[in-house]
């Protein structure tokens, strides 16, 4: 047996030279012995190694292409077993290359090993770098996420800048615009053309490593011994501690972050390039010149590195050479901490005693940049929560369900048409239950319309039929409903039937007006009070509220309510804030069921509001059909609950097909 | 600077200044070390990849486990083809897609295309469906009206399903006849086809199928 096994080893090695191989590089002579110092070269071919095959298998289930990177990625986060860790490992192991690079160099430099004869493999020392620091950058970009799509952005818009750079930017993005192509370009650096690039790089660094050998530094002092057994001991140990450090943050992490879908037509206000770019962003940031932040100073620095064999032959040029490295390390770092810092400034909100401008400017940004992620972070979870619900059709993540979600889109449509004059707030007076998530950016404009938080529920109507809400800025307070005239209000308007009959009610009149509330807004058929108008709806409290509406409170006089009153002189209460009503009033506030009057001075006058479609042709509306559609849902809620809204979505289908049974739950 | 990965093979001492014991034990720290950090990459790869062996997953819960269209999903695996009457009786063989919901890794599609079936109604209340996939080289078969023909490698099937002797006496290479799919006989009478839709591993004598 044991004899048959040496005989296929002397047949293997004859044919190969192999034993001779592994003796060449296990006995290579280590002039002054081993020791931990020389370990960074090899932590960075381990962790290099490390990527490679993370990478290999990474690949096995990413999707190069506008509707699938993305979606790919959340698979291998989410839904495949260990996928978050090989992700999670691939991701800070590429950061571990990143902080060794700088080690390795500085440890080169200061031993003095980049002069004669070893310029060349300096030169290609710096070479790998420039390919990790390209990895990096093509890698950021492949999950498709907002963040990775707007940093690269910025990457690759100032490649343009130098003569002819819009070619190689074009080159580079496969096309003046971000798609399919630049993701199937990058994944063929990332993957292809830049691993193939640095293992040929590599094998040249180490064979001509190999040439020269170490530069021992003070090695007559101690007794020389090859690279096995002890070095290779210190070198795996180093890895190993490497490896513990990079499955401790990957734990931690539990992988790595992913944010929500790319989607090129919302900017993301907190796009920030991987932390160990961070210093070049920084950089940016301090030249008015794009041109000089982001090329001349960063390529006269590469230019510096790839002098330092030439320098080191002046007299003290070596000493020049290791200051100035210090001196760029050092600023890389502080530049990155004055970033991060920026970032964070409004943890200093409070312990700045005197604040200047630059400060609060500071920490404005950076409550802005805090908000982004913290909505970037809703969304994703509202994404996941579509996954799980929907799943994730052919068309991708972007397409097939963020674009139709009203929880996603209502705030932005919200921000952009609505918030210059309305806000979105809950009421502390009047709470609301809306489960939706944070909204506190939706905040009040200028022009002061209405708080539409909880529009036509029971606590928003409370309010507005309140003499002492009707006229603070939640209601009409700020529009010219409430304009006072002659030291009373606008004769004959809302605001001042509210303040003139409401007061002083009495218990009577109090419950009734309670009533009222209740039949008024069981009118919106709102998903978060089903219950609440389906038990007032049992215990007739709707039809006395219909009562006190149409007699007691005679809102009749200017108000339609179904068959009672008539158009004309003030909106239309039938189906008050339902889906219908709403759409209706955004489409055209001026239109005979709300706001009729052209005269300003009419109380029935709409108070500024635009129409936003009130044109048959699509085209010259100023939101579509769509737009429209997202903001009615998200201000009802109707959506938030996925379960629910299908339900209630197949009920109405159901009770049109079939109108002689009522539906289980109220339709939409 | 030193070189290179973690090697694990150990070689004779050579002229070395340290005592042999110490030596020895360094030499198996080596291996042990070098042996951990040597698969980590490959241990952490190995989950993910042994994924594709995990049973299938559910469908998301808007469509739950059998599809919302009653149309074309029922209980027990079965799906329905198309109405008794689009089969004449004594006619050729047609074919029909089935229509399913699709999982395809990430992406879930409702009612697709998931495969498709041949079937014929030789009498009037006996209606026979196959699987179209041949069961030689998993190919696709085709009906000419007489016999089943594969474009591959030249397996054919009667109209029954079972393996045929061409003509010329060439040998069929399909180690069994065609896959019959059954036929849910209640919802037969009711006048549809149903079928216990499965696709079968190809190449092998016993019809097994694929999960």
């Amino acid at each position: 047996m044991k004899d048959s096994l040496r005989k296929l080893a002397d047949w293997f090695d004859d044919r190969t030279g192999a034993r001779q191989l592994m003796h060449d590089s296990l006995y290579e002579d280590v002039p002054g012995g081993s020791r931990w110092i020389y370990i960074s070269g090899s932590m960075l071919v381990f962790a290099f190694v490390t990527q490679a095959i993370t990478g290999l298998f990474l690949w096995m289930f990413y999707s190069a292409g506008s509707q699938n990177a993305w979606e790919s990625v959340y698979w291998i986060q989410n839904r495949m077993q260990g996928g978050w860790f090989l992700r999670g490992v691939h991701h800070y192991m590429a950061q571990a290359m990143v902080v060794l690079l700088p080690l390795h160099l500085l440890q080169v430099v200061i031993c003095k090993a980049y002069v004669k004869p070893r310029e060349i493999n300096f030169w290609l020392g710096l070479v790998l770098m420039q390919i990790t620091l390209a990895l990096g950058l093509t890698g950021y970009l492949l999950p498709w996420d907002q963040k990775g799509y707007w940093a690269t952005k910025v990457a690759t818009e100032l490649m343009s800048l130098p003569p002819g750079g819009n070619y190689i930017q074009k080159l580079v993005v496969g096309g003046s615009e971000y798609g399919h192509y630049t993701l199937t370009r990058f994944f063929a650096m990332h993957a292809g053309v830049l691993p193939a690039l640095l293992i040929g790089v590599l094998v040249l660094h180490v064979a001509m490593f190999r040439k020269h050998g170490i530069t021992a530094v003070g090695a007559d002092r101690r007794p020389a011994e090859y690279f096995w057994p002890g070095q290779v001991f210190k070198d795996a140990a180093g890895c190993l501690v490497l490896m513990g450090i990079v499955v401790a943050i990957v734990i931690h992490h539990h992988g790595a972050d992913l944010g929500p879908p790319a989607e090129p037509t919302e900017a993301y206000g907190a796009a920030r390039p991987e932390w160990y770019y961070l210093f070049l962003f920084q950089l940016l940031k301090k030249f008015h010149n794009e041109f000089v932040g982001a090329i001349v100073v960063p390529g006269a620095v590469m230019a510096f590195l790839f002098a330092l064999p030439l320098v080191a032959k002046i007299k003290y040029g070596h000493v020049v050479n290791v200051c100035v490295i210090l001196i760029l390390v050092g600023t890389a770092g502080y530049l990155t901490y004055e970033a991060i810092d920026h970032d964070n400034y409004r943890d200093k909100r409070d312990l700045l005693t005197a604040p200047s401008a630059t400060d609060l400017e500071r920490i404005d940004a950076s409550q802005k940049f805090h908000l982004s992620k913290d909505l970037a972070n809703q969304e994703y979870q509202r994404v996941e929560q579509l996954i799980d619900f929907y799943g994730i059709p052919k068309q991708g993540a972007t397409l097939g369900l963020v674009r139709d979600d009203p929880e996603i889109q209502g705030p932005r449509l919200f921000l952009r048409n609505c918030a210059s004059c309305h806000s979105y707030q809950p009421d502390e007076q009047n709470p609301v239950a809306l489960p939706g998530p944070n909204a506190e950016h939706l905040e009040h404009g200028d022009m002061g319309a209405p708080n539409l938080y909880g529009f036509a529920s029971r606590a928003w109507l409370t309010g507005l039929l309140n003499p002492e809400r009707i006229i603070d800025d939640d209601y009409f307070g700020a529009t010219l409903h409430a304009q006072q005239i002659d030291g009373g209000f606008k004769s004959g308007g809302m605001v001042e039937y509210v303040c003139d009959t409401l007061t002083d009610l009495s218990q009577q009149q109090q419950a009734q007006l309670k009533d009222l509330i209740a039949t008024l807004s069981a009118e919106a058929n709102l998903p978060q009070q089903a219950e609440q108008d389906a038990t007032s709806r049992a215990n007739g409290q709707l039809k006395k509220g219909r009562e006190a509406l149409v007699n007691e409170f005679s809102c009749i006089d200017c108000h339609k309510f179904h068959d009672e009153g008539d158009l004309g002189s003030a909106p239309d209460l039938t189906g008050y804030g339902s889906a219908n009503w709403l759409r209706e009033f955004i489409s055209d506030p001026n239109h005979e069921r709300f706001y009729a009057a052209t005269d300003p001075a009419d109380p029935a006058a709409n108070d500024r509001m635009p129409a936003f479609a009130r044109f048959t042709d699509a085209a010259k509306n100023q939101l579509t059909d769509h737009e429209i559609e997202m903001l009615v849902l998200w201000l009802r809620s109707d959506k938030q609950d996925l379960k629910q809204w299908e339900q209630r979505r197949s009920a109405a289908t159901a009770y049109e097909a079939d109108p002689v049974s009522p539906p289980a739950v109220d339709p939409p | 600077m030193a070189d290179a990965p973690d090697v694990q093979v150990s070689a004779p001492a050579e002229g070395s200044a340290e005592p042999p014991r110490r030596r020895f034990v360094v030499e198996i720290g080596a291996i042990i070390v070098g042996g951990i950090v040597g698969v980590f990459p490959i241990l952490a790869s190995i989950f993910p990849f042994l994924d594709p062996l995990r049973s299938s997953r559910k469908s998301p819960e808007f469509y739950g486990d059998q599809g919302r269209d009653p149309e074309h999903s029922g209980p027990e695996g079965y799906l329905r083809v198309c109405g008794l009457d689009a089969l004449t009786v004594g006619a050729p063989p047609q074919r029909f897609s089935v229509i399913s919901n699709q999982t395809d890794a990430w992406n879930f599609s409702p009612q697709q295309p998931i495969g498709a079936v041949y079937a014929d109604r030789p009498q009037d209340n006996v209606v026979r469906v196959f699987n179209v996939t041949c069961p030689h080289a998993g190919c696709s078969v085709s009906c000419d009206g007489q016999a089943y023909v594969c474009p591959c490698h030249n397996s054919s099937f009667e109209l029954d399903g079972s393996k045929r002797t061409s003509e010329s006496g060439r040998e069929n290479p399909s180690p069994r006849p065609l896959d019959q799919l059954a036929v849910d006989e209640s919802r037969l009478a009711t006048g549809d086809v149903w079928v216990e839709f499965k696709n079968f591993y190809p190449g092998r004598k016993e019809k097994t199928a694929k999960s």
